[in-house]
């Protein structure tokens, strides 16, 4: 048998074996979903808010929503509309309503007390007591909800006609249309755009680590030496490489599977597989192989240099900032998926399998961006490899101290192959 | 017949500092070579070029008449200095797989190992995790990766060293049955006595140098004809101005060891302290021990003689 493909077997063999593993394998995708249903379950729990209201104004302002009119903010959804609840204006029942606010009585359940200035037509004050001050969505809904209403106030003061006024109030309707035509796939490529990124991170900075440990684990334990008199250092990386990301990949596949079983159910969410273009799904997996060949290949090194862990941590730190920046670059990608920022990103071959594809969910790239970002990509594999392997095999037996950036930067330059 | 392992020349530096030196010697079938010298005198480097695991800066490595590649390295049997194991891997498992990375097929390698691991007592433990045997017995397991694949060169880096009187006593039986097998064997070690009744043919270093190299035989002879050990009282002055003594030593217990000349024979050193009434309570010739050529050509403290080793300290007190 060839000798990687002996190396190959053996690291999968390993990892597909161990109780870890497979218990990962299983929790990963429970965990998930029983986060995003908590998340859906917490929401729509969120939509109910009852308010108390003083009116100093007298104003009588009517605060009240109903489905028909006076919901343009759509505050109303389904059956649960926000409850304005009047109070008269006397300190000692103010005194009993914030006493309730602050305890959060379960009868009452009030989420504020909102009292409205006696000038209010002047000034626009209005105070908003509660619990949680940051709330924002809420007070922002809240507040333009009251503008709303004191706007149509100010001109019925001004004699002028329900009819003007509604005309004068009336909104804009903007209707949001996608150029590239794919109007239907906006919501189901936002989600697939950020489930590709959120597994691309997560398999690589996983599967990446786990070679990295593995390597030192090897070099701790001495048996490293024994494999190098019988097969070279490359091949010893290239075996390991790709046994770990064929355990990553039969772990995908697992995901995969339980995704399809479970889409039998046709459950709510299952729209999204079935219109989500396929093309989202080969970039995921394009992105997905070329940046472990990446990460998993300086990661090898890294590992290859350190005795422990603890040192390994420290120099792989600059390996993940990338990561971290495509993290933290995401709300300007988001807002601008065709802007300087993204082009930047997509052509770094340490940023780009992480942000591309959710890149190409939000918005239609240009062809040759896509085949640029992709080719930088090929390209730099070959490049990452000859470095990586070179500083593998010169301190893949090196006992001593962690090399430092100049010991690193000279065991590239050397010309032992 | 061509030597299956040959050296010329060997030369490797770390950072200007020279580790192997210019270094060349041989391997033929069926013999045993060693490779003496102390912490950093080069031994394992010059280990590790053979096998390619790192490479020389200049200089000639052929095995099996080539350069290392995928093919010979399934031909070597290399025991590292720092012994190492996949301390989570069943025993078996382990030795399948380092018999099929030096290209055996699975039964073979299966049949081999179930062998090697009845012969060294280990039959019932081929399913045991590796970090589950005791110290000795990891030693048999690498013992037997290092050997599962037959190999016609083996490279043992200090084979002996860390192990139990039993173990040590098996390990040597196996290395001279593959010997006597018409294996090459090449091994580093520090223990000198041992050195002495296994090896056919020595190497010293010293500071990346071989400072002695031949046969037994040869290194013997060119280093003299040994010593004449004296013990008595008036014999002091006829040892030290005697023309046939190079120079002398007082030893611990009073015996005077005396370096001969090449021309003259001890013969006429007796005659001499006869003649001038000495009392003569001891007078040997000495062979001169691989520990003493040691000595006086690698220097420094001796290395550990194995006996040393294994005499408790009440006992000699």
């Amino acid at each position: 048998m060839n000798k990687i493909l002996t190396v190959i077997l053996r690291e999968f063999l390993v990892v597909v074996r161990k109780k870890t593993f497979i218990v990962a394998t299983i929790l990963t995708p429970l965990l998930l979903g029983g986060i995003m249903g908590l998340q859906a379950w917490l929401a729509s729990r969120e939509e109910r808010h009852t308010f108390a209201v003083v009116d100093r104004s007298g104003l009588n302002i009517p605060l009240e929503l109903s489905l028909k009119r006076n919901n343009p903010l759509n505050i109303i959804k389904g059956d649960k509309p926000w409850i304005f609840k009047r109070v008269e204006d006397d300190p000692k029942k103010i005194e009993e309503i914030l006493e309730q606010v602050k305890e959060k009585e379960k009868k009452a359940d009030l989420t504020a007390l909102i009292i409205i200035d006696k000038d209010v037509a002047l000034n626009g004050k209005v105070e908003y007591h509660a619990r949680s001050i940051t709330d924002g969505q809420t007070q922002g809904w809240l507040r333009e909800h009251l503008n709303q209403i004191l706007v149509q106030k100010r001109l019925q003061a001004h004699n002028l006609s329900r009819r003007d006024i509604s005309r004068v109030t009336s909104t804009v309707d903007m209707e949001l249309i996608d150029v590239t035509g794919k109007r239907e796939g906006a919501v189901q490529r936002t989600i697939i755009g950020f489930a590709s990124f959120f597994l691309l991170y997560m398999m690589i900075t996983i599967y990446g680590s786990m070679i990295m440990n593995g390597f030192i684990e090897d070099k701790s334990s001495r048996v490293m030496e024994v494999l190098l008199s019988s097969i070279s250092a490359r091949q010893i990386l290239l075996g390991k490489v790709i046994g770990i990301g064929l355990t990553c990949l039969t772990q995908v596949a697992i995901w995969v599977l339980l995704l399809v079983v479970a889409a039998r159910f046709k459950p709510a969410w299952f729209f999204i597989l079935t219109t989500a273009p396929k093309s989202a799904f080969v970039f995921t997996i394009v992105y997905f192989l070329l940046g472990y060949a990446v990460y998993s290949l300086v990661l090898s090194a890294v590992g290859a240099m350190c005795t422990s862990t603890r040192d390994a941590q420290q120099l792989s730190l600059p390996v993940f900032m990338p990561i971290l920046l495509s993290m933290a670059m995401m709300p300007a990608v988001m807002r601008e998926p065709d802007g300087m920022i993204s082009l930047v990103l997509s052509m770094i071959p340490f940023t780009s399998p992480i942000v591309m594809p959710a890149m190409m969910g939000l918005a239609k790239l240009p062809d040759w961006q896509v085949a640029a970002s992709i080719s930088v990509l090929v390209i730099s594999i070959p490049i990452i490899y000859i470095g990586a392997s070179k500083l593998f095999r010169l301190s893949i037996l090196n006992q001593g101290r962690t090399p430092n950036f100049s010991q690193i930067l000279k065991m590239l330059r050397s010309t032992e192959s | 017949m061509a030597p299956i392992l040959k050296i010329r020349d060997l030369w490797k530096k770390y950072d200007g500092v020279p580790a192997v030196a210019g270094i060349g010697f041989d391997v033929s079938a069926g013999s045993m070579v060693g490779l003496l010298g102390h912490n950093g005198a080069g031994k394992t480097t010059t280990i590790r070029i053979v096998l390619d695991i790192i490479q020389a800066d200049s200089g000639e490595v052929s095995v099996f008449g080539k350069t290392v590649d995928d093919k010979t390295r399934n031909r070597i049997g290399y025991l590292p200095e720092e012994r190492g194991l996949y301390a989570h891997m069943a025993v078996l498992d382990f030795l399948l797989f380092m018999g099929v990375l030096r290209g055996m097929p699975m039964g073979n390698a299966k049949k081999v190992a179930v062998e090697w691991l009845e012969r060294l007592e280990l039959g019932d433990r081929r399913a045991s995790l590796i970090n589950e045997l005791s110290k000795g017995n990891q030693q048999k397991v690498q013992l037997i990766a290092t050997l599962i694949h037959d190999p016609e060169l083996m490279i043992l880096d200090e084979p002996f060293s860390g192990l139990d009187p039993v173990n040590r006593h098996t390990f040597e039986k196996i290395v001279v049955e593959m010997r006597n097998k018409g294996k090459a064997v090449i091994f580093s070690t520090h223990v000198l006595e041992q050195a002495e009744r296994l090896l056919d043919e020595v190497i010293m270093l010293r500071k990346g140098v071989a400072v002695v190299q031949g046969t037994m035989e040869q290194v013997r002879g060119e280093f003299g004809r040994g010593w004449l050990e004296v013990r008595g009282s008036g014999i002091d002055k006829v040892l030290s101005t005697h023309p046939s003594i190079v120079k002398s030593r007082v030893l611990n217990d009073g015996t005077i060891r005396c370096h001969l000349g090449a021309e003259l024979d001890p013969q006429s050193i007796l005659r001499a302290l006869v003649d001038s009434g000495a009392v003569i309570e001891r007078f040997d010739r000495v062979e001169p021990s691989l520990n003493d050529i040691f000595l006086e050509r690698v220097g420094g403290i001796a290395m550990d003689s194995e006996e040393a080793d294994m005499i408790p300290r009440e006992a000699s007190a």
